[in-house]
């Protein structure tokens, strides 16, 4: 009996020790302090004059956003922004990224200006699962089955497409036929599809394409295929360059006598940011470039936003500073939405997927500095409702001249000083 | 096409010749010392960015900024010597190798530290418009530098042919005992070549501003190309290497045209590639 009884106890005595140890219910995970977010962009190298700027416009909009009072929905909670270099190749970038996720373990990153440099830190932030929130424009980016990376801004062939949309609108308005179209481009991805975009959209439209080329941007000659173009006797030329090639393009359609009735840019590189316009001088007049953001937009916090980045760095927000701007707010949106969303878990990285795909902004700080008044995201993760803006050089300065009904100033066309 | 083919000829042609004029810098200095002097394309970007600060503070045109990039780039040269080069040239090539490429990578980071990534322009040259012969464009920014660069070239060849100094460095290039035998100063002749080899860029500096930009990477194609001119042309012969310079601006211009731009690399090196083998001493070398 008194066997019996101590055999019950020792066994009470295991079940209850077994029990104790066992499988608890799963704990709710602590919200941090700080929200990281990570700034993955080249700082150094070829491309360091885009991702320099792209950089100011995350922190400002970082110290905005805390000035707002952070994450409402997790209770104010401040964002902190962690910089990274992702270098000039694949191979840093994805190093970058490597590091940012392992040193800060941020919720999302922004980066990385280059499509090439995009895709290969995607590799690493898709096996990390951490959102991308991507500023590169090429269409790969969001054609690859990536499910953590956003694009807010109008994807390259868009850009394209837009370009050659402005012209046929424009020569529609000054009654000047513009049938034959010339398309360059430097050879990269991006150039690639933004020319893919003008294509089509110069098939879409009847245009004859009577010239088309593709080159290395860090071509130092170029009076070749100047002459090869003036040679096709084009109506317009449509041209995807860089930075430092739109400089030469430039100056030597000018020495040449070569200019056409219309250059129309496409892509945000070169011609009328605020680099190439000091570059140019007189030169850079009546240029056109298409953007991802427009700078004049007259909304309070577009105005706030230009007048901080041009007190602080003496220039007004180019692309790249004016994207990030928006995709910041973008991606506080989508934690104030993922908080309200899944307040008990909105971290996670599949939490917050959840909410980038279940955004639908009209309205707010984040639509205030976009091109267009609608943000939403596709299964892809671009916006459907993402289209461009075209600047046009006037006086020396960038001018939003299309869409019409957010134009700031009359486009000047056709070129006054075309030679044919 | 015929017309095409010829307007490119000419263009290449042009361009050419601030290709032997870069050449023949790089000729003086691994000529007369057997240094592999990698940073040589560097020094052309240093003397672009000091061409375009100039032309920023004194209002000065890009063309007359050689008066004061010249002696600059000359100083320069003669700092990198007796800094660098001198200590090397009883070392082993690699570690010369290695001191140029240092070099070079010192230049680069040096321009990105002080002007950022960003290109570098100056407002439109007075040298700059077009003449028109028939159906031909030729460029006068293009016209004027390669004349600048062939009286360049002529004047070096004057010097090197005519003065003392210039026969000292002919010398130390043929024999350095011999030269040294008949009191030739070897480390004051190095210096030199290397000081004017230096110089050299800056008169190529100043004509590519004005017609171009200037960013910090800039100094890898220009050394480059001055490699495969310089090889092409071969040792000892000045005049072979304002042939090479014009054979390569035509090749890489007529091959943009005709085939592809990004192709223009491709068909300098095939034909650098294709020079060397047929003639391993390049087409007018003396050694």
């Amino acid at each position: 009996m008194k066997g019996r009884i101590w055999h019950i106890l020792a066994v009470l005595t295991v079940v209850s020790f077994l029990v104790a140890c066992g499988p608890k219910a799963p704990e709710k995970p602590k919200l941090p302090e700080k929200i990281v977010v990570g700034c993955l962009e080249p700082l150094t190298g070829a491309h360091a004059v885009f991702g320099t700027e792209a950089k100011i416009g995350m922190e400002i909009a970082v110290r905005h956003i805390n000035e707002s009072g952070g994450i409402q929905s997790m209770g104010g909670i401040p964002l902190e922004l962690v910089v990274e270099d992702a270098g000039e190749t694949a191979d840093s970038a994805r190093l970058g990224a490597e590091s940012i996720i392992s040193k800060h373990r941020p919720v999302a990153i922004l980066g990385l200006y280059i499509s090439r440099m995009t895709i290969a830190a995607s590799e690493v932030t898709e096996r990390e699962k951490v959102i991308l929130v991507a500023d590169a424009l090429v269409d790969s980016v969001t054609q690859i089955g990536r499910r953590y990376l956003f694009r807010p801004a109008p994807k390259a062939s868009q850009h394209g497409a837009t370009a050659v949309e402005f012209v046929v609108a424009a020569a529609k308005e000054a009654g000047v036929p513009m049938n034959r179209v010339a398309i360059l481009n430097e050879d990269s991805s991006f150039g690639r599809s933004n020319a893919i975009g003008a294509v089509q959209a110069a098939l879409d439209n009847g245009l004859t394409i009577v010239y088309q080329k593709e080159y290395p941007f860090d071509i130092a000659d170029v009076s070749s295929i100047i002459a090869d173009i003036k040679a096709a006797q084009p109506d317009f030329v449509v041209h995807c360059p860089y930075f430092m090639d739109a400089i030469l393009f430039a100056n030597t359609f000018k020495e040449a006598q070569a200019i056409p009735k219309f250059v129309a840019g496409m892509g945000a590189c070169g011609y009328t940011d605020p680099e190439s316009i000091k570059a140019l001088g007189a030169t850079a007049n009546y240029y056109v470039n298409t953007y991802s953001y427009n700078p004049a937009k007259n909304t309070p916090q577009n105005r706030k936003f230009v007048e901080e980045f041009k007190a602080q760095v003496g220039h007004i927000p180019t692309e790249a500073a004016g994207m990030n701007y928006y995709a910041m707010w973008v991606l506080k949106e989508a934690l104030e939405l993922s908080g309200q969303m899944f307040p008990d878990d909105p971290l996670n990285p599949d939490n917050l997927r959840q909410a980038f795909l279940k955004l639908d902004l009209t309205s707010g700080p984040a639509v205030e500095t976009y091109p267009t008044d609608h943000i939403a995201f596709t299964e892809t993760g671009d916006n459907p409702y993402a289209r461009a803006v075209v600047l046009q050089v006037i006086n020396g300065e960038p001018k939003a001249v299309w869409p019409f009904e957010y134009a700031e100033a009359k486009p000047v066309f056709p070129r006054p000083d075309a030679n044919y | 096409m015929t017309n095409i083919l010829l307007q490119n000829l000419i263009n290449g042609a042009l361009t050419g010749c601030i290709y032997a004029l870069i050449a023949l810098g790089l000729s003086l200095i691994f000529g007369v010392m057997n240094v592999v002097n990698f940073a040589h394309g560097d020094f052309v970007m240093l003397s672009m960015y000091l061409t375009f600060w100039i032309g920023l503070w004194a209002g000065a045109d890009a063309v007359f900024t050689p008066l004061l990039t010249f002696p600059a780039l000359f100083l320069i040269g003669l700092l990198a010597y007796y800094a660098l080069i001198d200590r090397t040239l009883r070392q082993r090539y690699v570690t010369q190798i290695a001191v140029t490429v240092g070099l070079m990578t010192f230049l680069r980071a040096l321009a990105q530290l002080i002007w950022k990534a960003q290109p570098r322009a100056l407002p439109y040259s007075l040298i700059q418009g077009s003449i028109q012969i028939g159906p031909y464009t030729i460029l006068a920014s293009r016209l004027v530098s390669a004349a600048v660069s062939v009286l360049a070239i002529l004047g070096v060849y004057l010097f090197l042919s005519q003065t003392w100094a210039g026969r000292a460095i002919r010398a130390a290039s043929d024999d350095l005992d011999a030269a040294s035998l008949l009191g030739v100063p070897y480390r004051q002749t190095y210096a030199l070549a290397f000081g004017l080899g230096s110089a050299l860029t800056a008169i190529a500096g100043g004509l590519l501003m004005t017609f171009q930009q200037v960013d910090p990477t800039m100094g890898v194609r220009f050394g480059l190309l001055s490699w495969c001119v310089l090889a092409m042309a071969g040792l000892g012969s000045i005049p072979g290497l304002l042939i090479s310079g014009i054979i390569v601006g035509a090749a890489e211009a007529i091959g943009m045209s005709l085939w592809d731009p990004r192709a223009r690399s491709l068909i300098v090196y095939l034909l650098f590639i294709l020079v060397l083998w047929l003639r391993p001493r390049g087409l007018f070398g003396r050694k």
